[in-house]
This record gives C-alpha cells, structure tokens and sequence, in this order.
C-alpha cells in the first residue's frame, strides 16, 4: 500500500535531521505509516555558501543553528556537539541503504548510533571502516559493505539525490506525504494536520 | 517591570506576517512588553558568478517557501501575493520607525504588511508609506524630506544593532539576549516564560 508510506530525507551531519528522527518516526507510528528513510547528502556549499566566503549574515545563522539545536536537544537530553569540519557524510548515508536492506530492525538501530555518535563527535561519517563498524554493531552482515559502497549503493544514492532535486527537496531533514514537501522539524505539526485530514484523526 | 521582549523584523518578511498574531498574544500572555525593532533583512540574490547548482538549489528553495508560506497563510484564512522581484523595504522601514515615535506602530504594521501582501503596496513607495502613516494616526507631511536626509543613517544603525545582536532573519525574538528565530519558535519561547 504505498500511499501509506512517508518518505524522509535525512543526511548524518544535520542536526535538525537528528532532532526530527524521533518525533518523525513518533508521527508515523501514530497513524500506522511506514516510514522511509531516504539518505540525502547535503552539498554544503551550495546550500549555505563557501565556507571560506560565507557572508557575516550566514556565519550569523550557522552560530544561530548550533545554538538553537543544543537548546533543543537539552529539552530531550540528547547530546549535541556541534561537528569541528564539514564531513562528507556520503559512506555514512549510503550505510543507511546497506542497513535497510537488512531490514528494519537493523536500519532502526544503525540510524540511532550514527547519528548519536556523529553528535558526540565520535564518529567519522566519512570513514567507510568506521561505518562498517557502526553497521556490524547494528546487526548487519558487514561482507558485502565494500562492494556496496563502490558499486550499487553508490548508484542507489545518487539516484536519490536526482530524484530529490526533481521533486523540489533542497535540505534535510524534508518529509514527503503525497507530493507534498514539509522541510524541518518544525513543520511536522504541519505534516500532521495534513494526515489527519487525509487519513483521519488516529484512534 | 519585565525586560522587553525585542521582535526584528521586516515588512517584507511573510513569516513575519504570519507570525504577527502569535507575537501579539506572546507579550500579552507573559505581561512582557514588544519592543519591536524593524531592520532591513538583506536577502541579497545569488552572485552572478553563481554556479548552476547553486542557482538550481535557490531555485527549488524559492518554490518551497512559496508553497509554505501559502500554506501557513490558508490555515489564517489568508491570501498571500508574493513579489517577483526583490523588494526595498528600506522606506516601509523608516515609517515603521516613525511610527514607533508616535506610538501607533501595531497599526502601520498591519496596514502595511496587510496591503503589501494583498499586492496593494510597494515598500520603497515612500507616497504610499506616507498613506499608511496617516491612515495609522502618524501624519507625517515631511516624511519624504525625512526619509532622504535621515533614512541611510537610521538604517545602518538598525543594521549594526541586529548584527550585534546577533539577528540574521525575520522575524527573530530576542529574550533576555536568547535569539528565536520565526514564528515556529514561539512555542519555545512561551515555555520559556511559562505562558
């Protein structure tokens, strides 16, 4: 039954995407949704600018960002720390379909380590080792990661990423209920008014 | 009396707009005063020299926030008209300033964010500001005259206190010197202050 599935893109080295996984998933086990984890890395410069030309303004917003996200992951008592570079967070994401296909207990776990390990600043999403690591911790039969990595995850991604641009998506984390787009955290209640109008108010 | 609860922003901000309401009912339910502090959001476009996946990705993010602040608008029972063309709010913005002096800014902020966003008002109108500061109880004959001899300098002090303060967005609250930034944040910012 596909058009009970909320799609969400989602990319490691986003700390609203962290913030959003668990109220996401909160969401759609409310209305008996299941939830697809698309990963999406984020091309950073394109998305808030050279990180060597950033304007004063922007370097404002990033400041703002990783304030606002410690906030709200204090709210939670989530731990955050804001990464000290900009990773390629791309082995990690494609991770994220190695342990989909494992199924969804696997996929479940791995996503919750990653991004709480990222978060505490141990974690290397750009480490295709360090992610065979977090894999094989999740469950996963790890022997095919490489080939996976190089070859059909790596086509799997992209096609992904393609498809994301297509349909309008520009940043993680962004959720997808009937073509429609809902971008951050903080359009969930958003998304929620639209479920409930499409599929009623859960029981 | 409580500290104010400082709330930048800019006429041309439709989130502004949007969260207008939310902001009002805010300070009355915390007995906080609004210290509303207008500055001009620089939403420069890209650069020429801009690649194609950057103007691909403005693109996409330009769509989005159509369709989002449309959205938001419908759940107000609202329509939106959204510009075309990047807008010079700097004149709105020196209104603003005068009416705060003369103390009827709620007014000229809804009559000016109502009429921009219905497509009735251009922002860099200063004719059409004037209107609005007398519609709003400010009549202000040399508003004009004004706005050449002072509006540069009041709005680089504007821009130079956002900067120090931190503000890159509209509209942002500031409590206390803690930024919250749109109108999603107001439930955040309610906790806060236990309302």
């Amino acid at each position: 039954m596909p058009d009970r599935v909320l799609e969400a893109y989602s990319d490691y080295k986003s700390p609203y995407a962290f913030l959003a996984k668990d109220p996401a998933r909160d969401l759609a086990r409310e209305f008996g949704l299941r939830l697809n984890w698309l990963p999406l890395t984020l091309d950073i410069p394109s998305y808030l600018d050279h990180h060597e030309a950033r304007s004063a303004r922007n370097w404002r917003k990033v400041k703002y960002a990783y304030m606002d996200c410690r906030r709200m992951a204090n709210e939670r008592g989530l731990v955050l720390y804001g990464p000290k570079t900009i990773f390629d967070s791309r082995p990690a994401n494609i991770g994220l379909l190695y342990a989909a296909s494992q199924g969804e207990a696997v996929e479940n776990r791995y996503h919750d380590r990653v991004f709480e390990r990222f978060f505490r600043r141990d974690f290397d999403p750009s480490d295709a080792e360090a992610v065979a690591g977090a894999l094989a911790d999740a469950g996963a039969d790890v022997t095919g990661w490489p080939g996976f990595l190089a070859g059909e995850g790596n086509s799997a991604h992209a096609a992904i990423v393609a498809d994301a641009q297509r349909r309008g998506v520009f940043g993680v984390p962004t959720f997808v209920w009937r073509d429609e787009l809902f971008f951050g955290g903080d359009r969930l209640f958003l998304l929620r008014e639209r479920l409930v109008a499409d599929l009623g108010a859960p029981a | 009396m409580s500290a104010a609860i400082e709330v930048w922003l800019d006429f041309k901000s439709p989130y502004a707009w949007l969260a207008l309401e939310g902001i009002r009912a805010l300070g009355r339910d915390s007995g906080r005063p609004l210290s509303w502090r207008p500055f001009c959001l620089d939403v420069a476009p890209l650069p020429a020299t801009a690649d194609a996946v950057a103007r691909a990705h403005e693109a996409r993010k330009l769509r989005y926030l159509a369709d989002d602040v449309a959205r938001l608008a419908a759940r107000q029972g609202k329509r939106v008209v959204l510009p075309e063309k990047p807008v010079d709010s700097r004149p709105a913005l020196l209104g603003g300033f005068r009416a705060l002096e003369a103390g009827c800014f709620d007014a000229y902020a809804d009559l000016v964010f109502d009429a921009f966003f219905a497509g009735r008002l251009r922002l860099d109108d200063v004719a059409a500001i004037a209107d609005c500061l007398a519609g709003s109880g400010a009549p202000d004959p040399g508003f004009a005259d004004h706005v050449r001899r002072h509006g540069p300098a009041l709005l680089a002090a504007a821009e130079e206190a956002a900067e120090a303060a931190g503000v890159f967005g509209s509209p942002t609250l500031v409590l206390d010197g803690e930024l919250f930034w749109g109108g999603d944040r107001l439930e955040m910012l309610r906790r806060r202050l236990s309302v």
